[in-house]
């Protein structure tokens, strides 16, 4: 299982991917991508099986980087990982093809429930 | 086809269209008890004004509901937020990384309040600088002893 992170700063990279250590899941390599050019060249490059987003990035948007996935016919598993949590958001995020969200700050626990029917 | 899922949070705040002191709290306490796991305790009075080395990030929700949300502590809870963030020694990080750091505690807080506000609005990016917070303000402020050290955290509705 290879999973991609996609998120602007270092610092929230690193927690996504300590976190997803702490959950029950085993056997996945992590990748990251810094923005979300970096992230259309990992998905096609990489092939990961599920991409974590940010919401909330320079350039490309979280939301404009899943609908240029999807408009490209990809269906990779794709959840975002943000602090936004506005019903607006989990609404635009549902209906451009995101399989769930996780709001910061986020324990193992609420990781763990998000990625549990994804991964199971 | 998996139904869309959305991860419960440890404590969810109810939506409402005006952020008060307590709310705002409850959303910082969050940050620092989930995401740092950073001993705390609020702190009453004013903000000092003397503190060397201050630091400030700052986001802005713009839209229908307009507020910029300020976070200022001294250099050294910097570093230490980023510590923790990266789980790294302290001199194993750059200035960089302490900045970038700071930047995403008030990007994860904005984030919070801009989703229990639910109105059509936008969260900037963040940016960190140096600065100070200013005491006369009539903003809603709240200030917490972190590690030993003062973080300020300032809600500006406008």
């Amino acid at each position: 299982m290879k999973i991609l992170i996609v998120d602007d700063s270092k610092a929230m990279r690193m927690i996504v991917c300590r976190t997803l250590k702490q959950t029950d899941f085993s056997g996945f390599t992590v990748i990251e991508a810094e923005n979300g050019m970096d992230a259309l060249n990992k998905i096609a490059t990489e092939s990961p099986d599920l991409v974590l987003s940010d919401w909330n990035m320079p350039e490309m948007k979280g939301i404009d980087l899943l609908k240029r996935v999807r408009d490209s016919g990809n269906n990779v598993r794709f959840g975002f990982i943000t602090s936004e949590s506005s019903l607006e958001t989990k609404k635009l995020a549902h209906e451009s093809g995101a399989d769930f969200l996780v709001t910061k700050p986020f324990t193992p626990g609420s990781m763990q429930a998000a990625l549990d029917p994804i991964l199971a | 086809m998996t139904p869309f899922i959305i991860a419960p949070r440890p404590s969810e705040p109810s939506g409402h269209d005006r952020i008060s002191h307590q709310s705002l709290a409850l959303m910082v306490q969050d940050v620092l008890t989930t995401m740092l796991e950073l001993p705390h305790h609020a702190l009453n009075g004013s903000p000092a004004t003397d503190v060397p080395d201050q630091l400030m990030a700052a986001v802005r929700v713009s839209g229908s509901w307009q507020a910029t949300l300020q976070i200022y502590a001294p250099e050294q809870l910097a570093r230490r937020i980023a510590c923790a963030m990266f789980a790294q020694a302290t001199d194993v990080l750059d200035d960089e990384d302490v900045l970038d750091a700071f930047g995403e505690v008030v990007n994860v807080i904005g984030g919070n309040v801009k989703g229990m506000i639910d109105q059509d609005c936008t969260l900037s990016l963040p940016c960190v600088g140096a600065a100070r917070p200013d005491p006369t303000s009539t903003s809603l402020m709240i200030m917490y002893d972190v590690c030993g050290a003062p973080l300020t955290v300032e809600l500006i509705q406008a």
